[in-house]
């Protein structure tokens, strides 16, 4: 009885350290101006949802309403032109590394097809490049 | 700084002032402030005791409570110093207390010129009772 | 069975030191291993936790009273019921219990996040493992409930059991008291996850709304448990205790309040800075406000510093507490000044007449109620490090500052929703606020013509009247233009706004049980008691009311012997029930206690307490108090409940695109 549970013990403990002999990958971090860009054009929206809420309701004036909504409009439409803008840059900045990797890989991995690979912004999981979502955590792929 | 901020602050220093304007006026009246002592701290007080709310700790004497209608009167000791209380309050006395019990008692309350203690509160600690020390066997 | 126990608890401590060491490794070099390492040291130290907690239960259970938790907390005459949840009775038991919590915590945030917010996550497992690390350091060396009987014989030292165990405090013999502590400690420790996001963030640098959106159910829940955890202590109080009150500005009901004040003006700011980005320093210092505040309140209870009613007697943990509690301030509050420059907020406030301001003085009075209560409740020490005299506080200290700033609050509950983001002009605000308050003002004058004559009751009553309105009008009003729009019946609407913004109405709902708990506070202005000697047959009155002494009954159990009144309660002379309170004797604890009656109606509650006998045995000291409007409190509190549980709702999403997700 006490073997038995000397041996579960032992098997959970191997269990719990083995991922530290594995061989290891690193993940990536994200792009963080995209992040704060995504924040603020969720906040933008947001903030347009509850004016129009707070205007149905009748808290605040028409003319009020008129000129808050305009402010957000126009916010958002910055907010979008830059962080379709930084997106894209981000993008790019990608390929170029991946490109100037791409000579290593290949060396250390012929047999793999497709070789730019991109990443996921959102979990660092490797994707093939015409993915549009990515395969790990499904997050639409920038 | 613009205007705005200058009445958000303003409104908040009016705030804040009304606040701690409150507490310190809690602060003056006698009845919300009660000074812990001890039996023999208290007597060393001497007449001083009379001015303030009092809050004396101390164990009860065995067997001097003594129960008339709705009235109460025991008395507390610490060491050599004893201090007879009056319970002049509404609420029901703890559980914990009477005669056999090894008590030790809280009484909130004030002195009086004859010596008697006026409790307004009375708390029984009982405490050594659940935490109790088990260092003969009871087999 | 407490070999097992012990060495199993034994094991909690170096896992939880491999966890935190793992995942702050895994932090810095952002390897995929180290974090899974981490990860499944949080499941582990789950495990081991819950088969301590097993073997404890299984010794409590079967009584083996070699065990001195097992000895002090429990008998053989207990009911079964009472000895599983003799597991948080005592004081060893109960820092399992809150061990244990902190383990299922790490293993649901490890889980949940298992491929996701990589980033944060090494810090997140570190936080919670150092508290894990923390609190196993005090259940293995410091507390431990599987700590045996011994006797010291000279020069060895002897095991030994007892016959029969001390038995249940009589106090805690009440349904209120089982659930009471599980859902405080569940509120206690949650409050360790936001902030473990929170100091992940600022060690990260990611200091968008990521965090905040992660633990936005997580700071609910937690508020939520809390709240409700209060309540029950409150509840406790008024049917245990047997003075007539629920509240009394107990250190230890302060610092379980503490927590909650904070906890309840984050979950209003982090408004703002969903909308506006701004406050993202002070929403920081919520979070971490909250945490400490959550181990500064256990730690109240368990050192002896201040004394009180609910407190475990003094357990020498208080400096193990002390040193980990100024660790944790240093911590946070270096590491937001090291980011403060990162928190600078996006926008300006734009004008004093908004939304916004109105959160921000919500957030000035919510803080200073926290700092009148620590400062109250830490009054004694204070004083005596200052003046060399101990001084407390009584409850009309802070009655007279709380009571302000409660009403205060209330009002701001039913002005706020009606304020829009941003402006709101003079016009609109006549619009909003002119009936309500016309409404509130004919309220006061009708209560004041039916003869109400207290001046914060009739204040209270008015906000509270004003508040309830507002929230009414929210529904109702929104449900109109969805009717309008979509043209279902009012019933649909009313349903599918709420459920498509469960945040705003759940939250409306929770503001509704507050309107609602009021009442029931203002009550004890109109409170008023009694006391009588009575022998069989006696009666005496209290206001309208007339009671029957009818007979003086002794009775016996395996578990205590009991003396009861029966009484006969009249209004008006027209009999409504009997009420009968008790006095009972426990034998295992040798501990008398108090067995209220009440007579509760939605209008008000007859409380009778037996207080004492008279040394001949034929008559009885009883007490009786009349508390108007108490059903309110725990009304509001069942509401709050439900309302809590409909904020956690995920929004509906109706199929018309363009949502803004």
């Amino acid at each position: 009885m006490s073997f038995l549970a000397y041996l579960t013990g032992m098997a959970f403990l191997i269990w719990i350290v083995l991922p530290l002999f594995k061989k290891d990958s690193t993940w990536v971090s994200l792009y963080m101006e995209v992040d704060e860009l995504a924040d603020k054009k969720q906040r933008v929206y947001g903030n347009i949802a509850d004016l129009e809420f707070d205007f149905a309701m009748g808290r605040l004036s028409e003319e009020d309403f008129k000129r808050i909504r305009q402010s957000f409009l126009s916010e958002a439409g910055r907010v979008i032109e830059r962080l379709e803008s930084q997106k894209s840059s981000a993008f790019m900045e990608r390929i170029q590394k991946d490109i100037s990797n791409l000579g290593k890989k290949q060396k250390a991995k012929k047999s793999k097809k497709g070789s730019t690979q991109v990443y996921c912004i959102e979990c660092g999981a490797e994707n093939l490049p015409e993915a549009k979502f990515c395969m790990k955590c499904g997050k639409e792929m920038r | 700084m613009n205007n705005n901020k200058l009445k958000f602050i303003i409104g908040s220093m009016v705030i804040v002032i009304a606040v701690i304007v409150l507490a310190v006026q809690g602060m003056q009246e006698d009845t919300t402030m009660s000074y812990s002592k001890s039996v023999s701290e208290v007597q060393m007080l001497g007449s001083r005791a009379q001015t303030m709310t009092l809050k004396v700790n101390g164990d009860l004497k065995k067997g001097s409570i003594i129960r008339n209608n709705l009235d109460l009167d025991f008395v507390i000791t610490e060491g050599n110093s004893e201090l007879k209380i009056h319970y002049i309050g509404k609420d029901p006395i703890p559980d914990t207390f009477n005669n056999d019990m090894d008590a030790e008692v809280i009484v909130s309350g004030k002195l009086q010129d004859d010596g008697i203690f006026h409790a307004e509160r009375i708390q029984a600690k009982c405490a050594s009772k659940y935490e109790a020390d088990y260092s003969s066997p009871e087999v | 069975m407490a070999d097992l126990g012990n060495i199993l608890l034994f094991f909690l401590f170096p896992v939880s030191v491999f966890t935190a060491l793992t995942a702050l490794a895994a932090g810095v070099t952002k390897r995929r291993g180290l974090l899974e390492a981490a990860r499944r040291g949080a499941y582990a130290a789950f495990a081991v936790t819950t088969l301590a907690v097993l073997s404890l239960e299984y010794l409590l259970v079967t009584s083996d009273f070699s065990i001195e938790y097992v000895a002090s907390n429990t008998n053989l005459a207990l009911p079964m019921f009472y000895k599983i949840v003799a597991l948080w009775a005592g004081h060893n038991g109960s820092l399992l219990l809150w061990t244990w919590i902190v383990t299922i915590f790490i293993a649901i945030v490890a889980f949940q996040n298992r491929r996701k917010n990589n980033d944060l996550m090494p810090y997140v497992l570190f936080v919670i493992a150092s508290t894990m690390v923390f609190f196993s350091i005090l259940s293995v060396f410091i507390a431990n409930p599987f700590q045996t009987l011994y006797q010291d014989l000279g020069n060895t030292l002897q095991e030994f059991a007892v016959q029969d165990g001390r038995g249940l405090n009589p106090l805690l013999q009440h349904p209120a008291m089982i659930i009471h502590p599980p859902i405080l400690f569940i509120g206690y420790v949650g409050s360790v996850v936001p902030f473990a996001f929170a100091i992940a963030a600022l060690i990260t640098g990611k200091l968008g709304a990521g965090w905040i959106h992660t633990t936005r159910r997580w700071a609910l829940t937690t508020w939520g448990f809390l709240a409700i955890g209060i309540v029950l202590g409150g509840k406790w109080a008024y049917v245990e205790l047997g003075w007539g009150g629920y509240w009394a500005w107990d250190p230890v009901e302060n610092a379980s309040l503490l927590p909650w004040l904070t906890s309840t003006a984050y979950l209003h700011s982090v408004m703002i800075q969903e909308r506006k980005g701004m406050l993202k320093i002070w929403n920081m210092a919520l979070v971490i406000a909250t945490y400490l505040l959550s181990i500064f309140g256990t730690f109240l209870t368990r050192s002896g510093v201040v004394s009180s009613v609910h407190a475990f007697a003094n357990s020498g943990l208080g400096p193990a507490f002390a040193i980990f509690l100024t660790m944790g301030l240093i911590f946070s509050v270096t590491l937001l000044l090291y980011r403060r420059k990162d928190l600078k907020p996006d926008e300006e406030m734009e004008s004093l007449v908004s939304r916004e301001s109105g959160f921000l003085f919500n957030n000035l009075l919510f803080l200073l109620a926290t700092i009148a209560v620590l400062w109250g409740t830490l009054f004694p020490v204070i004083s005596e490090l200052f003046t060399g005299d101990q001084i407390t506080v009584g409850p009309p200290w802070f009655n007279n500052i709380m009571i302000p700033i409660g009403l205060a609050l209330l009002l701001l509950t039913g002005a706020g929703p009606l304020l829009a983001w941003r402006h709101t002009s003079v016009e609109t605000l006549k619009r909003s606020f002119g009936w309500p308050i016309l409404g509130s003002l004919i309220f006061v004058i009708i209560l004041y013509a039916l003869g109400v004559r207290d001046g914060w009751a009739l204040g209270s009553f008015a906000i509270a009247f004003f508040v309830m309105w507002t929230i009414v009008v929210e529904f109702v009003k929104g449900a109109l233009i969805r009717m309008k729009n979509s043209g279902e019946n009012f019933l649909i609407a009313l349903f599918m706004l709420s459920r498509k913004n469960t945040r705003r109405y759940g939250g409306y709902l929770i503001h509704a049980a507050i309107v609602i708990m009021f009442v029931g506070f203002t009550g004890n202005a109109f409170n008023s008691e009694t006391r009588a000697e009575v022998g069989e047959g006696d009666s005496f009155d209290l206001g309208s009311y007339t009671f029957k002494a009818l007979s003086i009954v002794h009775g016996e159990t395996e578990n205590y012997s009991s003396d009861r009144l029966d009484m006969e309660l009249y209004r008006n002379d027209r009999f409504i029930t009997t009420i009968s309170p008790e006095k009972r004797f426990y034998f295992a604890s040798d501990q008398p206690s108090t067995e209220v009656d009440i007579y509760s109606t939605l209008r008000e509650d007859i409380y009778a307490v037996l207080s004492g006998m008279s040394n001949d045995g034929t008559k009885v000291i009883v007490q009786v108090y009349r508390n108007p409007l108490v059903s309110m409190v725990w009304i509001g509190a069942l509401i709050m409940v439900l309302g809590t549980l409909f904020a956690m709702l995920p929004n509906l999403r109706e199929s018309k695109g363009g949502s803004d997700q």
